[in-house]
């Protein structure tokens, strides 16, 4: 194993914040934690980068004790959510700062430091001060200062936060092809799932201070382990069933007909959104929400009476 | 003018004694200066180690920093100084509880030097050229010696008083009259020395009963009580007032300003300004050399000539600007300095309630 | 290109290295320095406040508040004269402030910067000056009453000390309410418009509220600095006394050290109740200087407004300039009132020791202004970026010279190291130490405030990069603390110029500043050699600070920005204290 949480637990004034996590990564993997705010997930990357330390538990990078390592000492390297540019430097001194601090003369530095820029598509900008650069800019620059240092484990702290929607987009897409290309062992805090679906190899999805689920990001949504991973990835809707137990039906799963056998309800809202039509399905065990592709689609009117069939439902105990 | 020759003598004495053989008569100044009147010759010796030191100095004195700059071109002994009034002085004293502030206390109220003595805060020293200096002006025991006489007097506006229509007062029963009505100002005794002395002198010479009775009249006239000592020849000077009591006399008629110095006729308050070595000096032979050097005919002449007072010393001349101010004519009170210390807590109880607390 | 695994090796060894010792090393440094501030603090701060308590509250080594009662009794309803005093001169002071920053910030006149440039100017005011040029200028043979109008006034009284003390306390007050203006989110006023309010009614309901926790610290601040001025009521007070004056004279002139220490215990009570009200009703509201403000033009003045604005800060630039050109010219008559023929006579007739004086207060306003400005960044460092024990208790002892009037803690230094074992009577060093822990409040609270608002992600950055702890706070934090220390430098350096207060207890005849010297020419009634003096102190003042705010600040943009805000927020901090746990 490259990187191994042992049931690292922190608690702040009597609440516990991080419960007893686990983790194996293995190297070259990106790994994504996943959850909502105040999950615990942030603070457990603060763990590996050394800035929090645990009350127990361990953190171990290539089999050795990271536990009580300071943050400078550690192999590990951060891209924080707001960056946390050096304001007083220019983009250059930025990327070479981790270099000077191992000791590398300033002529050497810099001279790396412009090839990583350069990398990083930001070799125009290098002298640039750090609060003239355009949000994207910043977080390549951010990206480029913690790549410089070839850290063992690179940190993502909610790196996408910041930006537009394309950009984030352009950005996810980015980042992965750089740490692919440079096979870095890498964990991505994330609350946006949709990030995290689309860029890990593993997503980590966490709830109050513990792990729900640990897999790749089609076991994740497709057989959710838990209530609560099932209602936080992704669409869909709980039924009652009989009993204490109750169903849980994404939305692609369902088709809705005028007649035949499945679960009646009745049409009470239509949502268009471009690729496919939802209806919302009053039925006696819930509302249902259904996703038609438009192709497909029949143009049922609100208060139509239907019948719905579910092709694939996860079961859960209340 | 007679010039003292100071013999600055490279104590050469000093290692023969140790030494236990003469060999070399002592070296002379550098310069010796001739002498027209060879019996009256004073000779200071300064031991060479001296040369260099510093003394440090809280002085309350006109022209002190000439003065000082002769000191130093005299003996070669440095000063440094620090201009603060003798309460103040006595006040860091009593603060600092015999921790020393500095080597010489230069000038002032001689009731501030009395009391600094009775706290034993000074260092006893007869200086061998006290000799000169009478009885009245120095402490018998040495605990201060007086250097020169601050004469009190009036300094009076003529602007403001031909703009008022009022005449040159002469005496204190002059200026109780009401042309002076909210003219007239002094300092708050319980601060000033100059007020205080002025005030007890008051009660001295008139009696007590008379004192008090002519005090209220002068009061009646006096729109408030300054807070500090030097504020009523300012005042004056500025045409604030027409008549301020000072230390000393209107020297702001030399700067321009239209004031003239009034020594009242029914008693002029005096008394000697001390200089006193601090207990603790932690430069106690070069401060007795300044205490020296002050009462030397030679040092008298600086003091007069940088401010002019009437000098402890009779073979040395009255400065020719308190002759022309009529300071000859002034009839000086007679007061016993240590008695209106001893009395210092009731007169000034007895001012506050019957008339700080009035104003 | 980037070559994964170039240098890991040498990468791993070099860190494997350093964690040999730097880690047990930086915890020891640290604790070490935790200590050393906390003791160095309890020692220059708390130790002569106590002293000052222990003589005003203990006879005979018994506790007993006979001393304040006689104070009280005695002092003849100068608590009530004190707070009378402090109270019109406040409101007399927050009236023209507010007045002179809604114009400077909304006129929109090219004037604007001249006027600020007027404010710092006057905000380097040597003691007694603004009193002297008061009596040159409104004395009964005052340059305008006298020889302009003819007239001849009794200037002593109360109204001449409410009036002098209301107007040189407004630069400061308007240059912190100015910061205030500036730093408001525009937005607001925006929406307020936005929403039908007309340029009145926005000032009314939206504007002038959000000035009131601005309003508030002004007015504590010059409350506080009203109480503890002894200066003023002494040379224009005339038969008008206050606590301060009297606290000071007992001190100095009559010695009576157990009253001046009771007097000035009481000094405290009100002081303490402005400062305890104001935590109560303002200690929730903060400065909305977040945002980045509006993107267009500020809000124009309603024109009745501009006109009063106008007309106010208008008669106080004049009133102040006019002051300052007194003292100017002061130092060139011949003889002021009298013969105004011009001369240098005073200038030439400058004792030497004069400047031996000048070049004292210059060298020790400099190291003064060094090293306290970075014992303040270390404080505030240490309040801001860690949790340690006591560290509420370095808070409180940091902001409490702020509260205290500036001859308390002269008399506190003077009684407490008088004996061993730290015997420091008549030394450099007592001067120096006095001078730095008085300012320290306002160093260490700038620090506070830029830190507060600095991402502390961006330490943690360089810390992930291979900084080590000394190295993050010389690589990062001090650099980010760059406005903070000027903040602190230039306060301490004019504060360390001017000062007067709280080293005449102190001082020594080696250690004669120029404030000390141009006390004696005020003294001594020599209003020309006064004149002098009090320009050569401005003038250096301004120089040195101007020449240190270029080193500092050319290489920033938003220069004005830059100092302003941190200045504000350190006000405001020192008065709120930060609370305890972030």
């Amino acid at each position: 194993m490259f990187l191994q949480l042992e049931r690292l637990t922190k608690s702040y004034s009597g609440r516990t914040v991080v419960d007893e996590v686990t983790l194996d990564i293995e190297p070259g993997e990106l790994v994504c934690l996943l959850g909502p705010s105040g999950c615990g997930k942030t603070t457990t990357l603060r763990m590996i980068g050394g800035f929090v330390t645990p009350d127990s538990g361990r953190v171990l990078i290539e089999d050795s004790d990271m536990t009580r390592v300071p943050a400078n000492l550690r192999p590990t390297s951060t891209v924080f959510q707001s960056y946390a540019l050096f304001p007083h430097m220019s983009a250059v001194r930025n990327v070479a700062y981790g270099l000077r601090m191992q000791r590398i003369a300033r002529k050497d530095a810099d001279s790396r430091a412009r090839e990583m820029l350069t990398m990083v598509g930001l070799q125009s900008r290098a002298d640039a001060s750090v609060e003239t650069l355009s949000g994207g800019e910043q977080q390549r620059l951010a990206l480029a200062r913690s790549l410089i240092v070839n850290p063992k484990v690179l940190l993502l702290d909610e790196p996408l936060s910041n930006l537009d929607a394309k950009l984030r987009q352009r950005m996810r897409r980015e980042i992965r092809m750089l740490q692919s290309r440079l096979g870095i062992t890498t964990v991505h805090v994330t609350h946006d799932q949709e990030e995290a679906l689309g860029i890990a190899d593993r997503v980590v999805v966490m709830n109050e201070g513990r792990i729900e689920q640990i897999g790749s990001p089609r076991d994740v949504y497709e057989r959710p382990a838990t209530r609560f991973v099932a209602g936080f990835i992704g669409r869909g809707s709980f039924l009652a069933n009989r009993g204490s137990k109750e169903s849980f039906v994404r939305p692609e799963d369902v088709l809705i007909r005028a007649s035949g056998d499945g679960l009646r309800g009745t049409i009470s809202h239509i949502q268009f959104s471009g690729p496919v039509v939802t209806y919302f399905v009053d039925t006696p065990a819930g509302t249902l929400q259904a996703d038609i592709p438009l192709k497909s689609d029949n143009g049922f009117e609100v208060g139509s009476s239907v019948t719905c069939k579910i092709g694939n439902e996860a079961t859960f105990v209340l | 003018m007679k010039r003292v020759s100071l013999l600055l003598s490279l104590m050469l004495a000093f290692s023969l004694v140790l030494g236990g053989c003469a060999t070399s008569e002592p070296e002379l100044a550098p310069e010796p200066a001739p002498t027209e009147d060879t019996t009256d010759e004073e000779v200071l010796e300064v031991d060479p180690e001296l040369v260099g030191t510093t003394v440090n100095v809280f002085a309350a004195y006109g022209g002190k920093e000439e003065i000082f700059d002769q000191f130093e071109e005299d003996t070669g002994i440095r000063i440094e100084f620090l201009d603060m009034s003798s309460g103040e002085v006595l006040a860091r004293m009593q603060a600092e509880a015999g921790s020393p502030i500095g080597d010489i206390w230069f000038g002032g109220g001689v009731d501030s030097f009395i009391a600094a003595d009775n706290e034993g805060l000074l260092e006893r020293y007869v200086s061998p050229f006290a000799v000169n200096v009478p009885e009245e002006y120095k402490d018998a025991d040495g605990a201060w010696t007086g250097i020169s006489l601050v004469v009190v007097s009036v300094v009076f506006n003529t602007d403001v008083a031909e703009e008022k229509g009022a005449a040159i007062p002469e005496t204190w029963e002059d200026l109780t009259k009401p042309e002076y009505a909210g003219e007239l100002l002094m300092p708050d005794p319980s601060i000033s020395g100059t007020a205080y002395t002025t005030l007890s002198g008051l009660l001295q010479t008139f009696g007590e009963d008379e004192g008090w009775e002519l005090f209220s009249r002068l009061d009646a006239n006096m729109p408030f009580y300054a807070q500090r000592g030097g504020e009523p020849p300012t005042a004056a000077n500025m045409g604030e007032i027409m008549a301020g009591i000072a230390p000393g006399i209107a020297t702001g008629a030399d700067e321009g300003y239209p004031v003239v110095t009034v020594f009242p006729k029914d008693g002029t308050p005096w008394w000697p300004a001390p200089v006193a070595i601090m207990e603790g000096a932690s430069n106690l032979e070069g401060a007795k050399v300044f205490v020296d050097w002050c009462l030397t005919k030679h040092g008298q002449e600086v003091l007069a000539t940088h401010d002019p007072r009437p000098p402890v010393r009779d073979d040395v001349p009255m400065p020719q600007v308190l002759i022309d101010t009529g300071f000859p004519e002034a009839d000086l009170m007679t007061i016993d300095f240590y008695e209106i210390g001893r009395i210092r807590d009731d007169v000034i109880d007895k001012w506050q309630k019957d008339f700080a607390a009035k104003k | 290109m980037l070559q994964p695994g170039s240098d890991t090796v040498s990468t791993d060894a070099n860190r494997k290295e350093r964690s040999s010792w730097s880690a047990p090393f930086r915890a020891h440094a640290e604790t070490a320095l935790q200590w050393l501030m906390l003791a160095s603090l309890g020692v220059f701060i708390l130790w002569p406040i106590a002293a000052v308590l222990k003589v005003g509250l203990f006879v005979d080594g018994r506790p007993t508040l006979e001393l304040i009662r006689s104070a009280l009794v005695d002092s003849r309803g100068l608590l009530g004269n004190s707070v009378f005093v402090g109270v019109t001169a406040t409101a007399l002071t927050l009236f023209i402030a507010v007045n002179v920053a809604l114009w400077a910030t909304r006129s929109g006149s090219r004037l604007s910067k001249p006027l600020f440039g007027l404010l710092l100017l006057t905000m380097i005011s040597p003691p007694f000056v603004t009193s002297l040029s008061y009596v040159m200028l409104f004395g009964r043979r005052g340059l305008i009453t006298y020889k302009l109008l003819g007239l001849t006034l009794n200037p002593y009284g109360w109204h001449g000390v409410v009036l002098m003390q209301g107007i040189g306390f407004t630069s400061l007050a308007a240059i912190l309410l100015i910061g205030v203006l500036r730093g408001m989110d525009g937005r607001l006023e925006e929406a307020s418009r936005d929403l039908g309010a007309s340029p009145t009614s926005t000032i009314g309901r939206v504007t002038m509220p959000l000035l009131i926790p601005g309003l508030a610290a002004v007015s504590l601040i010059t409350f506080v600095e009203s109480l503890a001025d002894f200066g003023t009521p002494i040379i224009i007070g005339g038969r008008f006394t206050v606590l301060a004056t009297q606290a000071y004279l007992n001190f100095i002139g009559i010695s009576n050290l157990p009253v001046a220490a009771a007097m000035g215990i009481l000094l405290l009570v009100p002081s303490l109740i402005a400062f305890l009200l104001y935590r109560h009703f303002m200690g929730r509201l903060t400065f909305y200087t977040k945002g980045t403000g509006s993107a267009g033009e500020p809000m124009a003045l309603p024109r009745w407004l501009l006109i009063l604005t106008g007309t106010v800060t208008f008669m106080f630039a004049a009133f102040v300039t006019l002051q300052y050109l007194t003292i100017l010219f002061g130092a060139f008559a011949t003889t002021w009132g009298v013969d105004f023929t011009p001369t240098l006579k005073h200038i030439q007739g400058l004792p030497s020791t004069a400047f031996a004086s000048i070049s004292r207060s210059i060298r020790f306003a400099l190291f003064t202004a060094i090293v306290g400005s970075m014992l303040g960044m270390i404080v505030a460092y240490l309040l801001e970026r860690r949790r340690f024990w006591g560290r509420s208790g370095l808070d409180f002892i940091a902001t409490l010279p702020f509260m205290i009037p500036g001859p308390f803690l002269g008399i506190g230094y003077a009684l407490a190291f008088r004996d061993a074992p730290l015997a420091l009577t008549g030394t450099l060093a007592i001067v120096l130490l006095n001078m730095i822990y008085r300012q320290l409040p306002v160093g260490t609270k700038a620090g506070a405030a830029v830190l507060s608002q600095a991402d502390p992600e961006v330490e943690d950055a360089a810390r992930d990069l291979g900084a080590a702890e000394h190295q993050v706070v010389k690589d990062v934090v001090f650099p980010q603390l760059r406005p903070a220390f000027l903040v602190g430098f230039v306060n301490t350096f004019t504060a360390s110029m001017v000062t007067i207060g709280a080293i005449i207890f102190l001082i020594s005849p080696g250690t004669k500043v120029a404030t000390i010297e141009l006390f004696g020419a005020v003294r001594g009634g020599h209003i020309g050699v006064a004149a002098v003096l009090a320009n050569i102190i401005m003038l250096v003042t301004l120089a040195v600070n101007l020449f240190f705010s270029w080193l500092m600040l050319r290489r920033d943009a938003t220069k004005e920005g830059v100092l302003s805000v941190p200045a504000t927020r350190a006000i405001d901090q020192v008065i709120q204290r930060s609370d305890g746990g972030r």
